[in-house]
């Protein structure tokens, strides 16, 4: 065939008009992709910087000289009690937690009833926290006759809504140790147990710490169980210690945040930044450590 | 003695019976053969008796903190002794001596077992492999927990009204029926939300995975992952602060002025932006394992990269994408802080005091938090109304991760 006709063949005009149209439509495509991207980000950083500038307002009126309101005071009793509450979530969870992954990365024989269990895990995990709420009023509080309001009973509460969650994350860092190690341990006559507890453990720790931060995040941040098994009615003075009534940040927050009087405005504004700070520590320390413990084997 | 002391009594008990035995094991003298070292080391004697001294015991300590209220509030109606806190005081003490005497008797059996010729490590392994078991079942257990505390607090109600009341209302003194709440719930939750959330959602994991650096890539993966996790307050803040006053002016500026049209309109956007990073992890998680040997060969017959994304791409990770979807929406309608925040906000703004907070969670809370009217007629309900948010919770998780693992199957 001659040249010409080839030539005339790729570059014929209709050829040329619908490889227009295409690129038109990628350009199109591709705009509108970077807008829902642009859209979504703009979207998250006008919440977080609007929560942001009522924070610092907040606390720039809280520690100004002179000022009449006590809310720095008042934040820490709320503060107090999110850390107890959390401190036990924490105690009751991680162990549950790390102790199931070890028996579901370890022990656990494939099949339906492993199954059955990891399908119990991840339902679990969805489960929305409100009825964790009903659950600790209608066991805790009613059946078991704990202090309501406790940061006891919190606890308990939070604690069953992160285990899944804690479970999850023990697994990754548990799995993600080579099966060298275990093999090497069993090799030198380490029974089952001593290898999991002084060799497998110490080198998944980074990741059970980062998974236990995460949980712990989650924990500071939900209110509904809280209110729901009692929290937030006014309390006389911080809680002293597991068994007292107590309030917690989120509570609090959510208990005024309607309130549109000026100093409980900017109690609000100060609680505000203290627990999105707290947040983005805690998952920000989680991600330094979960990045820490992918080192190469 | 609290049911709280008897539980550290116990712990005390169990580390002097370790103390104990591991002393007894490591009098034996040094190992008679290379195997006994292995097989009988002093610390898992000790282990071995610890669990003995305290298993038993704790187990007691927990049946009977379940039991003694029951068995206290039996005492009382009987009329043999003077009111609840001394029958509790009373039946306290009685199970913290039988918690002591089970754990003395347990370590007891186990320190006298501790020989040079017992083979401790076997017994101590399978302590440790059933403690892990139950620690595994637990989830299942609280989750069966939590079923039977549905129903068992929504019978009285369930048992009592027929279900045509239930739905139109006439449980509870103001109480909209369950057929508007769920219909509240559709709205915002699904319609609104999802509205927002999905194809915002979808496209920036589009755009994240295939226009943009890897190093830029790289360093939005944790920001996305962190922005999943905000705590609901704050969004709910967000909402009552920001947004409801916005949406308030713009329902003006257009002419629909209705309070409860704005509380849906800003606890849907909101609610949406919530669940977009959630949306936006699944889809790109989806849309990074599409094979990179089909996504070539798409470019090699000399498709754009924007048709390769609308004929190849999106097809393929649409399983894993909706799977992604139905778990957001899962907890699009389990949320409860932000709506609730939102119509109060609304009502603040508009004036007007009686906004119905029209979602099922909002209503669960409604309900659970009117402690003045805390009577027979309203918990039940509560519980009710929470049995239908975790039936319907529950099929959406379970079908969104059967999607999701069948999808990752395919792609492995």
């Amino acid at each position: 065939m001659s040249d010409a006709i080839v030539r005339s063949a790729w570059r014929s005009d209709a050829r040329q008009a619908g490889l227009r149209k295409r690129r038109a439509a990628d350009r199109r495509l591709r705009r509108f992709a970077l807008g829902g991207a642009l859209l979504s980000a703009g979207g998250f950083a006008l919440l977080l910087g609007t929560m942001l500038v009522h924070g610092v307002g907040g606390a720039a009126l809280a520690f100004a000289p002179g000022s009449e309101s006590s809310s720095a005071s008042t934040i820490w009793e709320a503060a107090r009690g999110s850390l107890l509450t959390v401190a036990a979530t924490l105690a009751l969870a991680f162990p549950l937690g790390v102790l199931g992954a070890l028996y579901l990365e370890e022990y656990a024989p494939p099949g339906r009833w492993t199954r059955g269990i990891e399908l119990s895990i991840d339902a679990l995990a969805g489960v929305p926290p409100i009825l964790f709420g009903l659950l600790g009023l209608a066991v805790f509080l009613g059946t078991l006759h704990l202090p309501r309001a406790s940061p006891l009973v919190g606890g308990l509460t939070l604690a069953l809504i992160t285990m899944p969650g804690m479970v999850i994350a023990a697994r990754t860092a548990i799995a993600r140790v080579p099966g060298a190690i275990r093999d090497a341990a069993m090799a030198i006559g380490a029974s089952r147990i001593q290898m999991l507890v002084d060799h497998l453990l110490p080198l998944a720790w980074p990741g059970l710490l980062s998974g236990a931060l995460l949980g712990m995040a989650r924990a500071l941040g939900e209110t509904v169980p809280l209110l729901v098994i009692g929290m937030g009615a006014s309390i006389a003075s911080a809680p002293a210690g597991l068994h007292d009534p107590a309030t917690a940040l989120p509570v609090d927050i959510f208990l005024s945040a309607h309130d549109r009087h000026p100093l409980v405005l900017e109690r609000t504004g100060f609680a505000i930044l203290v627990l999105l700070l707290s947040y983005l520590l805690m998952h920000g320390l989680a991600c330094y450590l979960r990045n820490r413990s992918e080192t190469r084997w | 003695m609290t049911p709280l002391a008897s539980f550290f009594l116990v712990l005390g008990f169990g580390l002097i019976a370790w103390l104990i035995a591991r002393a007894k094991a490591a009098d034996f003298g040094p190992p008679l053969s290379k195997r006994d070292r292995f097989i009988a080391p002093p610390t898992q004697h000790g282990w071995y008796a610890a669990v003995w001294t305290m298993a038993p015991a704790l187990l007691f300590v927990a049946l009977w903190t379940v039991l003694s209220p029951v068995l206290a509030a039996d005492m009382v109606r009987r009329g043999s002794v003077a009111g609840y806190p001394a029958a509790r005081w009373h039946f306290d003490w009685i199970g913290a001596i039988a918690a002591m005497v089970l754990a003395c008797a347990g370590g007891g059996y186990a320190i006298a077992r501790v020989a040079p010729e017992f083979v401790v490590r076997t017994r101590v392994e399978r302590m440790a492999a059933i403690a892990l078991l139950a620690s595994a079942l637990a989830a299942l257990l609280i989750l069966l927990a939590i079923t039977v505390s549905l129903l068992a607090g929504s019978a009285p109600l369930l048992g009592r009204a027929p279900i045509g009341d239930i739905l139109s209302g006439n449980y509870a003194a103001g109480a909209p029926g369950a057929l508007r709440l769920l219909s509240g719930t559709l709205v915002i939750g699904a319609a609104i939300a999802m509205a927002v959330a999905v194809p915002l959602g979808v496209l920036s994991a589009l755009y994240l995975v295939h226009f943009v650096a890897p190093a830029t890539r790289r360093r939005a993966g944790p920001i996305v992952d962190m922005l999943a996790g905000v705590p609901t307050v704050v969004y709910g803040y967000f909402a009552a602060m920001t947004v409801a006053p916005v949406i308030h002016h713009l329902d003006a500026t257009i002419g629909l002025s209705n309070a409860w049209w704005e509380g849906v309109q800003t606890a849907g956007v909101v609610l949406g932006v919530m669940i977009l990073p959630s949306v936006s992890l699944t889809a790109r998680d989806a849309i990074e394992r599409v094979s990179g040997a089909m996504l070539d060969g798409s470019l090699a017959i000399g498709a754009k990269p924007t048709e390769t994304i609308r004929h190849l791409i999106l097809p393929a990770a649409l399983p894993g994408v909706a799977g992604g979807v139905l778990l957001a929406l899962s907890r699009a309608i389990g949320e409860t802080t932000i709506v609730v925040m939102a119509a109060f906000a609304v009502a603040a703004l508009s004036r007007d005091p009686v906004v119905p907070v029209t979602t099922l969670t909002a209503q669960i809370f409604d309900l659970a938090m009117d402690t003045a009217r805390f009577d027979a007629t309203v918990l039940p309900a509560a519980f009710a109304l929470g049995l239908a948010v975790f039936v319907v919770t529950l099929l959406l998780n379970l079908i969104g991760q059967h999607v999701l693992h069948r999808h990752r199957q395919t792609y492995v």
